[in-house]
């Protein structure tokens, strides 16, 4: 029989507003992508450098992954879960865009180490110290089934004592964004990770 | 001299994405890698990119571009010889 799982934390994030632990911040005085993550990296005082390198798809995640209240410690045993429907799409457009013309040819490296999804992971496992396996999956859509059934394969191969999830798709200046950890462990806080809850905190934050 | 070295400050910041850094924080004889500035292979790559777009140098060699980006001082020079 399958262990139960718990969602021991979440982020959500949309294009009005980031929501962590019943707290909410706004996002609509800043139009572009690249002005809301960067006022959500200043407001968490975070010194990482390294942020302003990445693209908006990892920029994403990474904050995602720091406003999380339940923190990261290093492990071997915490594998990363990412998915979305459009991959590394936006970078391999911008990538695209610097190629295209010959007489103005600008192969950029640091764009060009971005045009695959799962550098995002990367990033995320450096910061803290993670080194359990980790996947990125490409989605139809936010697919509760298919989440859920990855998830549940992790902790059944014994990949897993604790997963981030992380649903990602930074696409056309829109942000969708939910992140998770999930654990074995049940508190009074942590919800039973299944369809209703994973839909219910999907959709957190649409009326706010 | 020196404006070529405010140049070269001003177009790595940009270049870079160095963002929290203005030229004055930047030490001309700091190592660019590791210690110093911080910098990784894939900027060593993105100042290759930036020395032939915008001052016409090609980096001939792993040596040559070794020696050249080794601080903002040597890159200067290596910038004023090679113009």
């Amino acid at each position: 029989m399958d262990k139960a799982l718990y969602i021991e934390s979440f982020v959500r994030i949309n294009n009005h507003a980031l929501f962590y632990d019943n707290k909410k911040i706004a996002l609509n005085n800043f139009e572009t992508l690249e002005e809301k993550l960067k006022f959500l990296y200043k407001n968490q005082n975070i010194q990482y450098p390294k942020f302003y390198k990445m693209d908006v798809l990892s920029k994403a995640g990474f904050i995602a992954v720091e406003y999380l209240q339940a923190k990261l410690e290093a492990s071997s045993n915490t594998s990363l879960l990412f998915a979305n429907q459009t991959a590394s799409l936006q970078t391999d457009i911008l990538y695209q865009e610097g190629i295209n013309n010959r007489n103005n040819y600008v192969p950029s490296p640091s764009l060009f180490v971005y045009t695959l999804p799962n550098i995002v992971m990367g990033e995320i496992c450096i910061k803290h110290k993670l080194t359990g396996e980790n996947i990125f999956l490409v989605f139809e859509d936010f697919n509760t089934k298919l989440i859920i059934e990855n998830i549940i394969l992790q902790f059944k191969l014994n990949k897993a004592d604790k997963l981030v999830f992380c649903w990602l798709e930074v696409f056309d200046n829109k942000l969708d964004v939910l992140n998770c950890i999930i654990s074995t462990q049940k508190t009074e806080k942590t919800p039973l990770l299944n369809h209703e809850n994973l839909n219910t905190i999907y959709h957190y934050g649409r009326n706010n | 001299m020196e404006e070529i070295i405010e140049k070269l400050k001003k177009d790595l910041i940009e270049h870079l994405n160095l963002e929290d850094l203005s030229p004055n924080d930047i030490d001309n004889e700091a190592p660019l890698f590791g210690d110093g500035l911080g910098l990784d292979s894939i900027d060593a790559l993105e100042i290759i990119v930036l020395l032939e777009r915008n001052y016409g140098i090609k980096i001939k060699d792993q040596e040559t571009g070794k020696e050249a980006m080794k601080s903002i001082n040597s890159l200067a020079t290596f910038i004023k010889n090679n113009q």
